[in-house]
């Protein structure tokens, strides 16, 4: 006889305990996924190209429009305090410790997020992705790791790229206003630079990537409702990814500075 | 594992519920080795659940669903996708990929299994085009083409495998009366020439009537009308019935 399905989950603390599970497994099936051979390197190549160099623009644009507004506002305060000389080393400081990954994962949650939400949600309300289980092939290696695995490593790049502009964009609004050499720009902001600066805030973003690619591929490959419910997904990935970058970048900093003091 | 060898599928006793409403209540069935059987019934009856259960793309409540002579419901993924691979399915939507073209559509799951070198997954996608109809136009995009020659796409990737088996889902619906005759004839066509096994999902009961070798009605979860078309026609249920006073 049939074993009795629950009725549909009322309370959202329950829905909500349900979505962690469903999004639990959804993350097994892809791990497991990396066990079997071969990696789906030309769809990956493609989505590292989807993600990575198309992004690039928009975030370099992100960087340098950062660059631009720290120049401006914090020329005004650390002049007011006779420390105008230290402005190249905020600006750098600012740049790659946090303004740099966090502007980056947030530009590229919403660029990328939406695209792999709706265009999985699409395959999904098509059945498209169930033609690829039925074919043999599984979604989840194919689909999902190959745009998780992309975004991991697209991130930390799209991350200097974003820090490389503002830094040139920083320069640029600083000797606008105070002729200053690129050459002295450097040596003055990169004085106490360390690597510990650098690399772990770098780095983190890989997570980010992990974040963005994940929540997307789910909230994706499992849309419900026509086109409308493509449009939810596309939504849905941007503001949970959006929303647990954030979350994960409190933890990422308090971790880093901990290791790094 | 059952030894059945002339029955490449075997359901029995299988349940389904979504929330309250039963879907499917205790249906058993088998097909026979290269049998094309149609299931008929009203929209709503689980006729397309029957077979997303058939080829593991939803489980069901109970029973059992043998494919060549495999339990997959109790099947792990890896199994299961290798499993699948002997089974074609034409959805009713024919789910091509709309980022691929006519032939990279075909070519895809050759492609992703690893069958063959790039010349010869090109060769053999156009091949298997011809085969449907299809000699022209083979690099348009699904977007370009009308739902006929979906179809009949979507049946030429069904068929990049060699499945055993291959189920239909609505093969014909929305098509012209020319085009839908001709999509079941190459049902037909797959079976004489590759000794195919069908289950073929439709509301159309004139191409049951004229290419099945067996109907089964489905009617409140249950199958009421199960064997020949003349069987149905001889059959005092008021569902079979109705579908051949209305169909007329």
């Amino acid at each position: 006889m049939p074993s009795a399905i629950p009725s549909p989950l009322k309370d959202p603390a329950l829905s909500l305990l349900a979505w962690v599970g469903d999004f639990g497994r959804f993350c097994w099936s892809v791990v497991v996924t990396f066990r079997s051979l071969p990696f789906e390197v030309r769809e990956f190549l493609r989505q590292l190209d989807i993600v990575g160099s198309k992004s690039l623009p928009l975030v370099a644009l992100a960087g340098g429009a950062t660059g631009v507004v720290l120049s401006l506002q914090t020329r005004d305060s650390l002049t007011r305090f006779g420390a105008a000389s230290l402005l190249p080393a905020v600006i750098i400081f600012s740049l790659i410790k946090e303004t740099g990954p966090i502007i980056t994962g947030l530009v590229v949650s919403g660029r990328v997020g939406a695209g792999i939400g709706a265009e999985l949600g699409s395959m999904r309300v098509t059945e498209q992705i169930d033609a690829m289980a039925v074919s043999g092939v599984d979604p989840s290696k194919f689909l999902a790791a190959t745009r998780i695995v992309a975004c991991v490593v697209a991130l930390p790049l799209l991350t200097l790229a974003a820090d490389a502009a503002g830094i040139i964009m920083g320069w640029v609004a600083t000797n606008l206003v105070e002729p200053t050499s690129l050459r002295l720009f450097m040596n003055n902001g990169l004085r106490g630079v360390l690597f510990s600066d650098f690399l772990p805030p770098t780095i983190k973003t890989a997570l980010f990537g992990l974040i963005i690619g994940t929540v997307s591929s789910f909230v994706g490959m499992n849309t419900r409702g026509g086109t409308e419910g493509v449009g939810r997904s596309a939504t849905s990935s941007v503001v949970l990814s959006s929303l647990l970058i954030i979350l994960s970048d409190v933890l990422l900093v308090k971790l880093i500075t901990a290791v790094y003091p | 594992m059952t030894d059945s060898p002339n029955k490449p599928l075997v359901v029995a006793e299988l349940y389904k519920t979504f929330g309250a409403q039963k879907v499917l209540d205790g249906v058993s069935f088998s097909v026979a080795k290269g049998e094309i059987v149609y299931v008929l019934g009203r929209s709503g009856t689980g006729k397309s659940v029957l077979l997303r259960l058939l080829v593991g793309l939803a489980s069901p409540d109970a029973g059992s669903i043998q494919i060549n002579g495999e339990e997959i419901t109790q099947l792990g993924t890896q199994r299961l996708n290798e499993l699948r691979r002997t089974i074609g399915f034409l959805f009713q939507q024919s789910a091509l990929y709309d980022s691929l073209n006519l032939e990279q559509n075909v070519q895809f799951p050759l492609r992703h299994l690893g069958h063959e070198k790039e010349s010869q997954r090109a060769t053999r996608a156009t091949d298997l085009l011809a085969s449907v109809g299809l000699t022209s136009g083979l690099t348009k995009m699904p977007a370009e083409i009308s739902g006929g020659m979906k179809k009949r796409v979507a049946l030429a990737r069904a068929l990049a495998l060699n499945p055993t088996i291959i189920l239909f889902d609505e093969p014909t619906a929305g098509l012209d009366p020319i085009t839908a005759a001709e999509i079941s004839q190459l049902i037909v066509d797959l079976r004489d020439q590759r000794g195919v096994t069908s289950v073929v999902v439709t509301h159309e009961i004139h191409c049951a009537k004229y290419y099945s070798d067996r109907v089964l009605l489905l009617s409140e979860g249950k199958i009421v009308v199960d064997g020949a078309f003349t069987d149905m026609q001889a059959s005092t249920d008021a569902i079979a019935q109705q579908f051949l006073t209305n169909s007329a």
